[in-house]
């Protein structure tokens, strides 16, 4: 996969990487702000959506990138990853956390997914849906 | 001598072209060493990384064990592979593996390659003899022409260098006719490889990043729940140690990020190649690229030790009837 593709996805990846890491560190910084415990956990929670969407989508793209893995798994780990993402996003608002960029998130992973979704040969795999609506 | 060892050899001196390989071998072996060396930090990143993404792949299945499942078309008596997959929560998600050996098996094996390539380039810079130089050279292009198979990068320009013969055989009287042929051998031989080694390179750099993305956030998931752990009132000083065990993991991974020395190997060749072109302008400047290189992988190979000693147990201390020690720490609790 060492083509101009490839180098295309990998920056849609790493903007997409960019603003989970910046979501996670938003809440980050609400955790070191309460001084209540119950609430901090809650918020550690929450914050695993984001952290464990970054190590998933790295692993994939990773073997993706070694050629381990087919071009699919990656578009369904994306539509996956974007799926859990935007199921949590009301839940992340409820718990009062400020997370301005998740709305970044959602639309750097919906252009990530399209640029994948096109490079998934047909009957490769299952293209993912189109991304939802923010 | 035949009349075309007579002309290279006056266009040689004329010229004052007659670079002497000797200047070369300290700076070429110290990139063989080199690339060596990132080649095992390679397979020790990949073994770590490796045991992350089981431990992911394994949470998930513990947190909903119907989800596992033998991949599409797989584990049949008329299939030609078994692979246990954990299926997605969400329809349409992925079935990522359950269990893998290597995650990057494929860059594993380019970057053996690549540290074979620069072991050819020393022993070529070291051949006292025609025969040895082409022999040589055959095999760094060799090398070359593997890497570029693997990366699918194009080989038409190497397979061209392994080709055209670089001289006929024989033993030549003029120690400087042999110094330019084996540098003109490097020469050759660098130029061909160095725009494969730039993509294989640019393709390891890429996957070191996104290795380091997932590391990076298992670390903080740690040191966020750590933090949380350590600031409760019931926290204690077991708590405080914790965090800082953590703290230092953390920031090992994040210093790691900083450090691709892929992308160190890639610029350092290049410097090599500009150097056997024009020694007298670029090889100190290949010296100094190769040097951090060196310092680079050393720094690597150092945090690299400071994370497995961090997330290893000690040896045990009890009966020799113990559980064997746990593998990777487990991945954070299951979201949602």
């Amino acid at each position: 996969m060492a083509d101009k593709t490839t180098a295309q996805i990998f920056a849609q990846y790493k903007a997409a990487i960019a603003a989970m890491q910046k979501s996670a560190d938003d809440i980050a910084d609400k955790i070191e702000a309460t001084t209540d415990t119950a609430v901090a956990t809650t918020l550690a929670t929450q914050r695993q959506v984001f952290t464990l969407s970054i190590q998933k989508l790295s692993y994939v793209t990773v073997m993706t990138l070694d050629n381990s893995t087919d071009v699919a798994n990656l578009a369904a780990t994306l539509n996956g990853v974007l799926k859990d993402l935007t199921a949590a996003q009301a839940k992340i608002a409820a718990v009062g956390a400020a997370i301005q960029s998740i709305g970044n998130v959602l639309t750097s992973l919906s252009g990530l997914v399209t640029s994948v979704s096109s490079l998934v040969k047909p009957g490769s795999g299952s293209p993912p849906p189109p991304p939802p609506p923010a | 001598m035949s009349f075309t060892r007579w002309v290279a050899l006056a266009a040689c001196l004329a010229l004052g072209a007659c670079a002497s390989p000797q200047n070369f071998q300290q700076p070429i072996g110290d990139f063989a060493t080199a690339t060596a060396s990132a080649s095992t930090a390679l397979q020790t990143l990949d073994q770590t990384a490796t045991a992350n993404y089981n431990a992911v792949e394994l949470a998930a299945a513990l947190k909903d064990p119907s989800k596992i499942g033998s991949k599409s078309g797989d584990c049949r008596l008329t299939s030609i592979d078994c692979t246990v997959v954990v299926n997605a929560d969400q329809p349409g998600g992925a079935a990522l593996p359950l269990h893998v050996k290597s995650l990057v098996p494929n860059s594993v094996q380019v970057m053996t390659v690549v540290a074979d390539y620069a072991n050819g380039l020393k022993t070529l810079a070291a051949a006292d003899s025609t025969p040895a130089v082409q022999d040589g050279l055959g095999k760094t292009l060799g090398a070359a022409v593997s890497i570029a198979t693997t990366v699918n990068a194009p080989t038409g320009t190497l397979i061209g260098a392994i080709q055209q013969p670089l001289t006929d055989t024989g033993v030549y009287l003029f120690q400087q006719y042999q110094n330019a042929a084996t540098v003109a051998a490097l020469r050759r031989a660098t130029t061909a490889a160095d725009p494969v080694i730039k993509d294989a390179m640019g393709l390891l750099s890429d996957e070191y990043i996104a290795v380091q993305n997932a590391a990076i956030a298992r670390a903080s998931d740690d040191y966020e729940l750590k933090l949380i752990a350590a600031r409760a009132p019931a926290g204690g000083e077991a708590a405080i140690n914790a965090l800082v065990t953590s703290a230092n993991t953390f920031d090992d991974e994040l210093r790691l990020k900083n450090t691709n020395i892929y992308a160190q190997v890639a610029t350092a060749h290049t410097t090599l190649k500009d150097a056997l072109q024009n020694p007298d302008v670029s090889l100190t400047d290949a010296i100094s690229q190769i040097q951090v290189l060196v310092q680079q992988i050393k720094n690597v190979q150092a945090i690299v030790a400071d994370i497995q000693a961090a997330t290893q147990p000690p040896a045990p201390q009890a009966p020799a009837n113990q559980t064997p020690p746990p593998g990777p720490p487990p991945p954070p609790p299951a979201n949602q």
